[in-house]
C-alpha cells in the first residue's frame, strides 16, 4: 500500500510538472480535471497490480507530455487568429467606411479639409522660416563655441553692429591673454572699410567686391574647410597673396570651374595710398551654405598676416574666438576687459566711455548665433504665435463643425448601436474618419505651405537673416506631421467624446427631432466664445502693429526725397589721390548728370540717408562747447534736392571753392546744443578744419526711421572733396530709364569707376522699415484670416441654433410673438458668448501687449485706438453673422414648421 | 481537385479535422446526451469496445479544442440534479457542432462506399 502510494504521489508529481508546462489558458480551465482523472485511472489500476498501476502512470505522463507542444501551437494560432481581424477592420473595413461617409458628405468634407489645410499650412509656412532662420545652426563647426567680441561703446551689444571695434594693439594684446579661448581671429570686413572693398579687374573692366582680410587661423577658428582647394594656413603671406572665393562669386564669375585652383586673378585692395593692384592666387572655394557677413555675403577673402597688424589706434578690427570647451562667455568678456585695460594702461588710449571708472566689463563676448539672429528672433517668433492662434482658431471651428456632424449623424449612430455594433466600435469608426480628414487637410496644408514658401521668401525683408532661405526640408515634414497628428487627435476624440454623451437612443424615440442638447449647446457656445476672445487678441496686435507702422510712415524726416535716385562711388583709384582730381570729377559727374533731360536736379554728399557710413566728429566752438555731430559733405545741390530747408542764413554755393573761405552748415539740434540761444551764424567752429558758420538747415531722420534725429554739421564738397561720393538725382516724373541714363553719363567720365548701390531714396526709406512691414503685413493677414473663420463660425452655430429651435419659435409666432423680438432673440443669443469673449480677448490682449512694445513707435502697448478697433470689428463682423439666421428664424412659417415635424 | 479534398476542406472549417477520428467520437457521445469528462471516455471506450481509451490530458486537451471552435459548449445547468457531482463539468454539442458531426460522418460514409470494391477487389 505504501509503495502504491508512492507511486501515485510520485505521478502525481510529475503530471502536475508537466501539466505547468502547458498554456496559461488551458492549465487555468483543465489542468485539475485532468490530473484528477490520471490519478483515478492509476488508482483503478493498482487494484490490478503494481505493473498494471505502473503502465497506466506511464501512459498518463506521455500523454500529458505529448500535448505540451501541439497545445501552445494551437495558443498561439488562437491568439494570433484573434487579434488579425481587429487590425484588418481597422485599415480596411473603417478605411472604407470613413472615406464613404466623406464622400457622402461632400461640403463638410471640404470644409473640414479647408479649415485644417488653412492652420497647418499657415504653420508649416512659418516653421519653415523659424527653422530657416531660427533652427539651423549656423554654418561653422559647434557654433555655439564661436563667439564675437564687442567693444562697449564701439559695437554691439545693444546696439547696431559695428566693424571695426578693435584696434591692432588689442589684437595683439588679446590673442595672448584669454585662456577661455582655444584661438583667436581678426578680421578687417568691408562693412567697416574701404580698404576690403576689392576690385575684381577682368577684361571687361572692374567689379568692386566684397572683402575680407582675415588672419591665418580664421577658417580654423570658425571650424570651415574649404569646398574646393583649402582655406588659409599659416605660412599664407604678403609675399605670395592668395585668395578664397566664396561659392556664388565663384559661380557668378567663373561659372563653377573646378579647375580654378591655383589659378590667379588680379585684384585693387586697400586703402589711399597703399591701394594697388596685385595677382592673387586662388586657393580655395568655400561651401556654399557658407556666410559670415549679413546681409550680403563677402565674395572674397584674403589673408591678414598677424605681421601687418600694428598697435595703432584706428578701431579697424572685428575678432571671432573659439571658446574653450567648458568656458563660459562671462569669462572671456572679463578675461578681453582686462586686456583692453591693460591697452589703455599702456598706450594711454582713452576709454571708450566713462565707464572704465565705474569698472563695468568693457568688452563684451556674444555667441556668432546670437549676434546674427538677436535682431530677427522676437520678430520670428511673433509670426510665429501669431500664426500658432491661427491654427487655434482652425482647430475649435473644426471643433464645431464636427461637432454639427455628429449631432446630424446620430440617428445613424444610433441605428448602428442598436443593431450591435459595440460603443469601442463606434468610437472608432469617428477616430478613423478624424485621422483621415486630419491627413487629408495636412497634405492640403503642405500644399499651401508649398505654394505660399516662394512669396514668403520674396517679403522677408533682409533684416531677417537667412530667411530667403526657408524651404521645406525633413523636419518642416516632421512638424507637418506633428500638426497632422494634433488635428487628428481634435477631429479623432472630439465627435467621439460627443458621441458618448448625447443619448444614442432618442432619435429612434418617436417625434423626436433635430435638436443638440444641453452639452453640445454649451459646448458650441464655449467655442464661439473662445473664437472670438482669439480673433480680438489677434486683432489687437495687429492693430498696435498697424498702428505703429502708420505713424511710421507719417513720421517726418526732415527730408524730402520722392523720385530721387541715388548711387555710390568710392574714388580709390590712383588719379583721385589728390583732392583736386576729386574735385574735378565730381564736377564734372554733376555737371553732366544735371545734363541729362530726365534728370531735375542733382546734388552730393557723403551720407545717404538710413544707409552706409555718416562720418561722426567731435566739433567745438573755440571757447571750448564740444559736440558730437554727424560730418556730411555735400555740394550746394545737395539741400536742393533733398528739400531740406534752411532755418536761417544760407546754403552753400558755388562760390564756396577751394579758394574762398571755410564755411559750415549746422544742424538746428547741433547749433543749439554749441551756441544755446546765441546766433550761430558768423562764428567760428572747428570740425577737421575751423570754419565760419553760414546756416542753419533742419535735423534730419537719417539713422533710422524710428531714431531721433541727430545733429549734423555740413561742409561743402569744393573745399573738402572726399573719396566717398553718393550722388543724389532728383528726377522726373514718369520717366523710365534714368538710373542707367545716369550710370552711363558716370561711365562717360571715367569707365573705370565702379558705380554701386544704384536705387531710390524712397526704396532706401521702405527697405529701413521693411522688417516692421513684413511683422505688420504678416500678422495682419493672419487676423484677418481668424477673423474670417471666427465669422464663419459664429454664423454656423447661431444659423444652426434656428434650425433646432424651429419649433420653439413657430410655436411663439402662432401663439403670436413679434417678428422683430424674435429676430432680436436670435441676435442675442448667439451674440452673448461673442461679447464674453471679446471681454476676455481685451484683457488677455492687455496683459500680453507689452511684449510688442519693442515692435511699436509711438504707440503704447494699450493703444485705445486698437484696443477698441479689434473689440468693434469682431463685434460687427459677429453681429453681421447672426443677422442672416435671425432674419431667417423671422420668416419661419409657424403651420408649415409645425407640420414636418 | 477531388470531392473528397472538398469534403475535407469544409470539415476542417466546421472544426473538425479529418486527423481527428477521436474528436469525432467526442461530438457523437455529446450528440446523445451532455456528459462530464468521465462520462465521455467511458462512452467512447463502450463505443469502440474497449480499443479507444484517451489519456486524460488528451481528452481535456479535445475538448478544449471544441470548446474553442464552438462545437461543444460546457452547460451552466445540470441535467440530473440528483446525480450531480459538484466538480464535474457538464459538456453539449451545439448545432454548429451536430452539423459539423454529421457532415463529417457523410464524408467518412462516402470514403468508405468509394474505398470497399477495391478493398473486394484484392480480397478475391
Amino acid at each position: 500500500m505504501a509503495a502504491r502510494s508512492l507511486l501515485q504521489q510520485a505521478t502525481a508529481a510529475t503530471l502536475r510538472m508537466l501539466l505547468r508546462l502547458y498554456p496559461a489558458s488551458f492549465r487555468r480551465r483543465f489542468a485539475d480535471a485532468a490530473l484528477d482523472m490520471a490519478m483515478d485511472d492509476v488508482a483503478a489500476a493498482a487494484r490490478e497490480g503494481r505493473v498494471a498501476a505502473l503502465r497506466a502512470a506511464a501512459t498518463a505522463a506521455a500523454d500529458a507530455l505529448a500535448g505540451i507542444i501541439p497545445e501552445h501551437l494551437a495558443a498561439h494560432r488562437a491568439a494570433r487568429h484573434r487579434q488579425r481581424p481587429i487590425l484588418e477592420d481597422v485599415v480596411r473595413e473603417d478605411l472604407r467606411y470613413a472615406l464613404r461617409q466623406l464622400r457622402r458628405a461632400p461640403a463638410f468634407t471640404c470644409a473640414a479639409v479647408l479649415l485644417v489645410g488653412l492652420g497647418t499650412g499657415a504653420n508649416t509656412a512659418v516653421f519653415s522660416l523659424v527653422r530657416s532662420v531660427l533652427l539651423r545652426p549656423l554654418p561653422y563647426h559647434d557654433p555655439d563655441r564661436v563667439a564675437m567680441l564687442w567693444k562697449d561703446g564701439a559695437g554691439r551689444p545693444g546696439g547696431h553692429a559695428r566693424h571695426g571695434v578693435f584696434t591692432g594693439a588689442h589684437v595683439r594684446e588679446m590673442r595672448g591673454s584669454l585662456p577661455a579661448a582655444d584661438d583667436l581671429a581678426a578680421l578687417e570686413s568691408w562693412q567697416g572699410g574701404l580698404a576690403p572693398l576689392m576690385d575684381f579687374v577682368g577684361p571687361d573692366g572692374a567689379e568692386r567686391l566684397r572683402g575680407v582680410f582675415a588672419t591665418p587661423n580664421f577658417f580654423r577658428v570658425l571650424g570651415v574647410e574649404a569646398a574646393l582647394g583649402r582655406g588659409f594656413v599659416d605660412s599664407d603671406s604678403e609675399a605670395n597673396p592668395v585668395v578664397v572665393l566664396s561659392d556664388a562669386f565663384w559661380r557668378r564669375r567663373f561659372g563653377a570651374d573646378p579647375a580654378i585652383i591655383g589659378r590667379t586673378v588680379t585684384l585693387a585692395a586697400g586703402s589711399g595710398n597703399r591701394r594697388g593692384q596685385r595677382a592673387y592666387t586662388i586657393a580655395g572655394v568655400l561651401p556654399p551654405e557658407f556666410k559670415y557677413t549679413y546681409p550680403e555675403e563677402t565674395e572674397v577673402w584674403t589673408v591678414l598676416p598677424w605681421s601687418t597688424i600694428s598697435p595703432e589706434r584706428a578701431l579697424r578690427y572685428q575678432v571671432v574666438a573659439r571658446l574653450k570647451r567648458g568656458a563660459t562667455l562671462s569669462e572671456l568678456s572679463a578675461q578681453s576687459t582686462e586686456a583692453d585695460r591693460t591697452i589703455i594702461r599702456t598706450y594711454g588710449m582713452p576709454p571708450a566711455s566713462a565707464e572704465l571708472a565705474l569698472g563695468r566689463a568693457l568688452v563684451t563676448a556674444e555667441t556668432a548665433t546670437e549676434h546674427v539672429l538677436a535682431d530677427a528672433r522676437s520678430g520670428v517668433w511673433l509670426i510665429a504665435a501669431v500664426a500658432a492662434l491661427v491654427l487655434l482658431i482652425a482647430c475649435v471651428n473644426l471643433a464645431l463643425l464636427l461637432l454639427a456632424r455628429t449631432v446630424d449623424r446620430r440617428r445613424e449612430l444610433a441605428v448602428r448601436a442598436s443593431v450591435g455594433a459595440a460603443p469601442r466600435r463606434l468610437l472608432r469608426q469617428l477616430a478613423v474618419e478624424g485621422m483621415v480628414i486630419a491627413a487629408l487637410g495636412s497634405a492640403a496644408g503642405l500644399a499651401m505651405a508649398w505654394l505660399t514658401l516662394p512669396l514668403l521668401r520674396a517679403f522677408v525683408p533682409a533684416a531677417v537673416p537667412r530667411g530667403v532661405d526657408a524651404s521645406i526640408d525633413g523636419q518642416v515634414l516632421a512638424f507637418s506631421l506633428l500638426l497632422c497628428a494634433v488635428t487628428g487627435i481634435v477631429c479623432g476624440v472630439i465627435p467621439g467624446l460627443q458621441a458618448l454623451r448625447i443619448d444614442l437612443q432618442a432619435p429612434l424615440r418617436a417625434g423626436a427631432t433635430i435638436s443638440a442638447d444641453r452639452g453640445v449647446t454649451r459646448t458650441r457656445r464655449i467655442i464661439v466664445a473662445l473664437q472670438a476672445g482669439v480673433v480680438v487678441l489677434l486683432l489687437v496686435a495687429s492693430g498696435l502693429l498697424l498702428h505703429s507702422f502708420w505713424r511710421m510712415q507719417r513720421i517726418d524726416l526732415g527730408f524730402q526725397a520722392e523720385g530721387v535716385v541715388t548711387m555710390e562711388m568710392r574714388l580709390l583709384n590712383v588719379k583721385y589721390r589728390s583732392a583736386a582730381g576729386r574735385e574735378a570729377f565730381q564736377s564734372e559727374i554733376l555737371a553732366s548728370v544735371r545734363a541729362l533731360p530726365a534728370v531735375i536736379d542733382a546734388g552730393l554728399t557723403t551720407a545717404v540717408p538710413m544707409r552706409g557710413v555718416d562720418f561722426l566728429r567731435q566739433i567745438e566752438r573755440p571757447g571750448g562747447v564740444r559736440a558730437m555731430g554727424h560730418e556730411r559733405v555735400v555740394d550746394p545741390g545737395y539741400f536742393r534736392v533733398m528739400n531740406i530747408p534752411l532755418n536761417a542764413g544760407r546754403l552753400f554755393t558755388d562760390q564756396d571753392t577751394a579758394a574762398s573761405e571755410r564755411v559750415a552748415i549746422l544742424s538746428e539740434s547741433h547749433a543749439r546744443r554749441l551756441f544755446g540761444d546765441e546766433n550761430p551764424i558768423g562764428q567760428q567752429v572747428i570740425g577737421s578744419r575751423p570754419a565760419t558758420v553760414v546756416g542753419i538747415v533742419g535735423d534730419l531722420r537719417y539713422a533710422d526711421v524710428t531714431k531721433e534725429p541727430a545733429a549734423a554739421y555740413y561742409v561743402p564738397a569744393a573745399q573738402q572733396p572726399s573719396e566717398l561720393v553718393c550722388l543724389v538725382a532728383r528726377t522726373r516724373p514718369g520717366v523710365t530709364g534714368v538710373a542707367a541714363a545716369i550710370r552711363r553719363a558716370i561711365q562717360d567720365v571715367d569707365p573705370e569707376q565702379p558705380v554701386e548701390k544704384l536705387t531710390t531714396i524712397e526704396q532706401i526709406v521702405a527697405g529701413a522699415t521693411a522688417d516692421q512691414r513684413f511683422y505688420t503685413a504678416a500678422t495682419s493677414v493672419f487676423s484677418v484670416v481668424a477673423l474670417l473663420l471666427a465669422v464663419s463660425g459664429v454664423f454656423s452655430v447661431a444659423s444652426r441654433s434656428v434650425t433646432e429651435r424651429t419649433r420653439e419659435i413657430a410655436i411663439r409666432m402662432a401663439l403670436g410673438a413679434d417678428a422683430r423680438r424674435l429676430a432680436r432673440l436670435v441676435l442675442a443669443h448667439g451674440f452673448r458668448p461673442v461679447a464674453i469673449g471679446i471681454a476676455a480677448g481685451l484683457v488677455a490682449s492687455f496683459a500680453f501687449s507689452r511684449l510688442l512694445s519693442k515692435f511699436l513707435f509711438e504707440v503704447r502697448p494699450a493703444d485705445p485706438a486698437a484696443f477698441g478697433g479689434a473689440a468693434l470689428l469682431v463685434a460687427i463682423m459677429a453681429l453681421a453673422g447672426c443677422y442672416w439666421p435671425a432674419r431667417r428664424a423671422t420668416r419661419t412659417d409657424p403651420i408649415a414648421a409645425l407640420k414636418a415635424e | 481537385m477531388t470531392d473528397w479534398d472538398r469534403y475535407g476542406h469544409i470539415s476542417a472549417a466546421m472544426g473538425v479535422s479529418r486527423q481527428s477520428p477521436r474528436a469525432v467520437l467526442i461530438l457523437a457521445s455529446l450528440a446523445d446526451a451532455p456528459r462530464h469528462g468521465y462520462a465521455i471516455r467511458k462512452d467512447i471506450l463502450d463505443r469502440t469496445g474497449g480499443e479507444v481509451r484517451l489519456g486524460s490530458t488528451t481528452l481535456y486537451r479535445l475538448l478544449r479544442e471544441l470548446l474553442d471552435d464552438g462545437s461543444i459548449e460546457e452547460m451552466t445547468a445540470r441535467p440530473v440534479p440528483e446525480l450531480d457531482d459538484e466538480r464535474r463539468r457538464y459538456y453539449r454539442i451545439t448545432p454548429p457542432g451536430r452539423r459539423a458531426l454529421s457532415a463529417e460522418l457523410r464524408r467518412l460514409e462516402r470514403l468508405l462506399a468509394a474505398a470497399r470494391p477495391s478493398l473486394a477487389a484484392r480480397t478475391r
